[in-house]
């Protein structure tokens, strides 16, 4: 995956969604994560860093992208990801999340990489962070069944 | 004021303890992250795995922690994750960190972390 942030409203979009970060859906993650609060406050403000991440495996965009994966039939292996926060995610307040994709295709051994490109935005446009994940999809046939 | 940050220096570890399989599925249930391959031992061999793994972010989300025991002042601005192998559920880990590159006053840095 490249470092470079693309221009991704070139790319084909998995949809656009209304996110909420609700503050008990924040304090589960952190509890999952085993986060005490303060170090979750190394990240930004209250919500830990990696928390925006959730909003990628929110049913309608995990519904979304399974669409995308499906082309493939393959099984998806999460390879990377980046998460740049450009401002600080507010427990209560509502996002835009524009989710975009691409991938990669390898001849040589079938197998597809998939990017997917996912920026947040409040309610007056700001722009509050910046995700890509970086997804190897496995041929069907290539999984052991 | 905090020191400058020095290019290779290292920061103090970070031990986690193992993570049960209990609280990987409270994590999938918390992120969303719904890959079989993290619960399901036939989805992770199905997958060419030898057992179940854990969520990458899982392991991602404990790197704030060893900042902040570095150095409380620490702010992470920026998360770039390379998942190069499977961590298997059950044993413990640990996250290492060397600073790899610094801006011009030493006050912005960048840090390279592995878990082994």
């Amino acid at each position: 995956m490249s470092s470079a942030w693309p221009d991704i409203r070139k790319l084909p979009q998995v949809g656009r969604h209304e996110v909420t970060a609700r503050a008990a859906d924040i304090a589960a993650f952190r509890d999952a994560c085993a986060l005490p609060l303060d170090d979750a406050a190394a990240g930004v403000g209250e919500v830990p860093f990696t928390y925006p991440f959730r909003w990628i495996g929110l049913p309608e965009v995990r519904a979304a992208l399974r669409r995308i994966e499906s082309v493939d039939g393959g099984m998806p292996v999460h390879m990377g990801q980046t998460i740049t926060p450009l401002a600080s995610v507010v427990a209560g307040e509502t996002y835009d999340l524009d989710v975009r994709w691409r991938d990669h295709r390898d001849r040589a051994d079938r197998r597809v990489t998939l990017e997917i490109f996912a920026t947040a935005h409040d309610r007056t446009g700001r722009e509050i962070v910046r995700m890509s994940s970086s997804i190897l999809i496995i041929p069907p046939d290539e999984a052991i069944r | 004021m905090t020191a400058p940050f020095m290019r290779g220096e290292r920061l103090p570890g970070l031990s986690c303890a193992p993570v049960t399989l209990e609280q990987v599925r409270a994590y999938v249930e918390a992120s969303g992250d719904d890959n079989p391959i993290h619960v399901d031992e036939l989805a992770a061999a199905r997958a060419g795995l030898h057992g179940i793994i854990l969520p990458g972010m899982l392991i991602a989300a404990q790197f704030p922690r060893l900042l902040r025991a570095w150095n409380t002042s620490n702010r992470l601005t920026s998360l770039d994750v390379r998942f190069l192998g499977p961590l298997k559920i059950g044993r413990a880990f640990r996250i290492e960190g060397r600073i790899v590159a610094v801006d011009d006053n030493g006050s912005r840095a960048v840090v390279r972390m592995t878990v082994q």
